[in-house]
């Protein structure tokens, strides 16, 4: 319930302003996700809010003990794609060798 | 050489000091795959014995970030974060390449093309090696 109204909040946020919001997926589930380097906190499946005001990329990052860590960058034109398309962004680490 | 040809020089001369290389504020942060601090040199362009030589470290007295302005003669500066192999807070051995980095450390190192309007904040996360790496 709570998470729902996050959600709710965020995605009100976002069409209230220029600020994309992009629902962010990450498998397994318990992985970490970084967003410009700051932790965001764990989960498989959230809305995460981009903002470009500052930076022309936003870097994307995943990681957990058992996986490879995962690295990408995103800039304004892919992002604006994704919403277009209704796509999530997907992450799946690969495991370790 | 012309009066007018000269003076035109040094006002190219003057433009280009005055203008300088673009600059920019950037925080450097590296962990390992479970979220630890990872000890690591910060080379910038490939300049290994610069990073050594102005102590270009993070993580290795405390768990800490290193604050660089990175210049940005083209368009992306790369930045590799180099793992290294600390004890009591010292650095073991100063790599000097990626492989010694890699063969030192047991950490495999990432090089990151760095653009002026990247986010501040840069965060590296460095897996152990593999037997394949």
């Amino acid at each position: 319930m709570r998470s729902q109204a996050a959600f709710a909040l965020l995605l009100l946020a976002g069409a209230c302003s220029s600020t994309p919001v992009l629902v962010v997926k990450v498998d397994p589930a318990d992985a970490t996700v970084f967003v410009n380097g700051e932790k965001t906190v764990k989960g498989g499946s959230r809305p995460l809010a981009f903002d470009f005001s500052k930076v022309d990329r936003i870097c994307v990052q995943a990681t957990h003990p058992d996986y490879q860590p995962h690295f990408e960058w995103l800039d304004r034109e892919m992002v604006d794609r994704m919403i277009e398309k209704n796509r999530d962004i997907t992450i799946t680490l690969q495991a370790r060798n | 050489m012309s009066i007018r040809l000269l003076s035109s020089l040094s006002v190219l001369a003057v433009l280009a000091a005055c203008g300088g290389v673009p600059k920019q504020r950037f925080r450097f942060d590296a962990i390992d795959v479970a979220e630890s601090p990872r000890p690591c040199l910060v080379v910038v362009n490939d300049d290994w014995a610069a990073a050594a030589e102005k102590n270009q470290l993070v993580n290795v007295a405390d768990d800490d970030e290193l604050v660089l302005e990175i210049e940005f003669p083209t368009d992306e500066t790369v930045v590799t974060m180099a793992p290294l192999t600390v004890e009591n807070g010292k650095v073991v051995r100063m790599p000097k390449s990626r492989k010694e980095a890699r063969d030192y450390s047991g950490f495999v190192e990432e090089p990151r093309k760095l653009r002026m309007r990247d986010p501040e904040r840069q965060l590296f996360i460095l897996p152990r090696k593999s037997s394949n790496s």
